[in-house]
């Protein structure tokens, strides 16, 4: 008999937690049952009573892990024994959270197989210090482990296991809208972007993309489309497609089997003429692509991400020709710009038409290139838990002034509907000197909302969803969160490397240890 | 041949124009609710708490103002999780009509105000509509 996990999902009412569907998906593969719980209207030490799980499991992105190490602090005073594992983006840039009290064990990367392997090493009550990807703390010592190498043939993980959502909430299964990938990796060196870590955590072979077959895929779907409504599809991959054959091969089956509206991302700079006319023929309804600044020296210096904003600004003209909705991503609050930067890249988003202008404040994530370069040049002093588990509300970063600071952030809210009537443009320049305040919020929220539901991934309504939706305008949830708990102080441990394996090992050192193994 | 492909960009181009105006339309109605909404939101304040107003979030570069959150803004701007730490309902949180919830897991959980969320724009990236 398995291990009996319980994944604790903080939003479990947004997109799905894809990356801990996954690894639920291989768990239940190998034999150990896998339960999701939410935490809005729910009182999560309720589930562990009622379920009695071995390990009780987060993803955490930094700025919510402080939630989660919260909770699983109250957690774990409740049920000591339980196991804890976090993975996700925070631990994979900052392993070192480990050290906060009550969280045993933390998963950089992928997770599958490392979760597969810790519970199989619990059931058969194995040593499980020496797992690659995983940190354990075991009285009082860390075990560091190095990564192991990546799964190339993404067509043999199972597909997520949704029905595990839907036994909590049986409203997720008739949500209109479901998240997909299609592929893992990027080749980018985005200075913002988690992927940096994944690259420092896995090696270049990060950024060699793996790819589903398109056959996979449309599979997938198929089967989603069968076990209940789906009207638009949402691609959530990095990048959806670099190559033309594959959306082709992959646009006939889609085109074939599935026959639904989808959302993806690209690179604007990626596309060309074929690009923007296989997207439109095989279904894409919306591109999301960066934008992120109107300054090239910001873009390519500070956020590093290569791009030639002639390309950029000729791509989303092809992809708006071609009828296709594009949703931009804007970044605000970048070190070493300022307000003019962003309201030059407000202007940018205007004049290329965009349908959705989204904004978010420049969030210096730890062990992105980003935050070096924040630190480096004093935007800011390296305190990682400052960062809020929403880059939609102020910045932590340094700015000329207070002043300056305060309208950046203003402007944030104010950005979206600013581009989508251009005519507000100079009243909203007078209004970025006001106090922060709930009517911001609400605009912001507002058009959010109406814009994605009618435009952006637009659906049929579910009028129960129309109602939630339009009731968060006014703060208004379906019930509260009653599982916000402090987290503790980090304490101190010793770290030890595996024995045989330094952290920083080569994959090609891992694998011939491996084999040396094998072979002894 | 070229006839055809200039009417379906002459089609698309007509759809891209329409779009754009409907866009400022259903922006203009954004505008409507957000201005009801706003309002709502500063009736449900209670104006004699400290910190209820949003405080402007402090800029680290003058030495007088710390960076750090301030601690005693409640369900403010700068709220940290050392501030929710009573385990118990958000600040800021009051009951409102107590709509019907759905889902089969939605028995126990009644609509009410949750300012702390509705501060944050959105509920992280993983929201309600994505």
């Amino acid at each position: 008999m398995g291990q009996m996990v319980l994944f604790i999902v903080k939003e479990i009412e947004g997109a799905e937690p894809l990356g801990a569907l996954y690894v639920a998906g291989c768990l239940a593969h190998a034999g150990h049952e896998c339960r999701f719980v939410g935490t809005r209207g729910n009182r999560v030490l309720d589930d562990v009573r009622r379920f009695e799980p071995d390990v009780i499991a987060f993803g955490a992105t930094t700025g919510l892990h402080r939630y989660y190490l919260g909770l699983n602090a109250h957690l774990k005073a409740h049920y000591p024994n339980c196991v804890s594992l976090m993975g996700g983006p925070h631990p994979t840039y900052y392993p070192e959270v480990i050290a906060t009290p009550g969280l045993d064990v933390i998963c950089q990367g992928e997770g599958e197989d490392a979760a597969v392997e810790l519970c199989n090493a619990l059931t058969n009550g194995e040593d499980y210090r020496f797992i690659p990807d995983l940190w354990v703390k075991r009285e009082g010592v860390v075990y560091k482990n190095p990564a192991r190498e990546l799964r190339r043939d993404l067509d043999s993980i199972p597909y997520p296991p949704r029905e595990l959502l839907y036994a909590y909430d049986d409203a997720l299964r008739r949500r209109p809208l479901k998240s997909f990938t299609t592929n893992r990796g990027c080749p980018f060196p985005c200075s913002y972007c988690f992927n940096a870590s994944l690259v420092d955590h896995y090696g270049s072979s990060w950024k060699k993309v793996r790819i589903r077959s398109p056959e996979n895929v449309v599979g997938e779907l198929v089967q989603v489309q069968r076990s209940g409504p789906l009207q638009i599809v949402a691609f959530r991959e990095s990048i959806f497609v670099y190559s033309a054959r594959w959306l082709r091969e992959f646009g006939e089956l889609y085109r074939r089997e599935v026959k639904l509206p989808y959302y993806c991302h690209v690179r604007a700079d990626l596309m060309t003429d074929e690009m923007v006319e296989l997207l439109a023929w095989s279904g894409c309804h919306t591109v999301n692509l960066g934008i992120e600044t109107a300054n090239p020296r910001l873009a390519n210096e500070v956020l590093r991400r290569q791009i030639d904003m002639q390309k950029l600004a000729a791509g989303v003209r092809r992809l708006k020709r071609a009828g296709i909705v594009v949703f931009a991503d804007n970044m605000l609050g970048i070190p070493g710009g300022g307000l003019e930067d962003d309201l030059a890249t407000l202007k940018l988003n205007i004049d290329l038409d965009v349908d959705y202008a989204a904004a978010t404040l420049c969030t210096p994530y730890p062990g992105t290139g980003i935050a070096r370069y924040a630190e480096e040049h004093g935007y800011f002093d390296g305190d990682f838990d400052l960062i809020d588990d929403s880059y939609y509300t102020e910045s932590v970063l340094r700015f000329g002034s207070a002043a300056e600071k305060l309208q950046i952030e203003n402007l944030h809210k104010l950005f979206a509907i600013t581009a989508a009537i251009p005519a507000l443009l100079p009243l909203t320049r007078r209004l970025l000197r006001l106090p922060p305040n709930d009517y911001f919020y609400a605009a912001f929220r507002a058009w959010y909302l109406i814009c994605h539901m009618t435009e952006v991934m637009p659906r049929r309504p579910d009028w129960e969803q129309v109602k939630e939706s339009l009731l968060s305008i006014f703060g208004v949830y379906r019930g509260v969160d009653e599982n916000r708990f402090a987290a503790p102080e980090p304490e101190s441990l010793r770290f030890v490397d595996n024995p045989g394996f330094e952290v920083k090992a080569s994959r090609v050192k891992l694998r011939m240890q491996r084999e040396q193994a094998a072979h002894a | 041949m070229p006839d055809e492909r200039e009417d379906v960009e002459r089609e698309r181009a007509r759809r891209v124009v329409i779009r754009r105006y409907k866009r400022r339309l259903k922006a203009a109605a954004a505008l409507v609710l957000s201005v009801a909404a706003g309002t709502f939101l500063a009736c449900q304040r209670e104006s004699d708490k400290p910190g209820a107003r949003p405080a402007p979030a402090p800029n680290p570069t003058t030495p007088e103002i710390s960076n750090l959150p301030a601690a005693e803004s409640g369900g403010g701007a700068n709220e940290t999780n050392s501030d929710r730490s009573s385990g118990g309902v958000a600040s800021g949180t009051v009951e409102s009509g107590g709509g019907p919830s759905s889902g089969a897991g939605g028995a126990g959980r009644r609509n009410q105000v949750d300012r702390h969320e509705h501060r944050k724009g959105m509920p992280v990236r993983d929201n309600l509509v994505e």
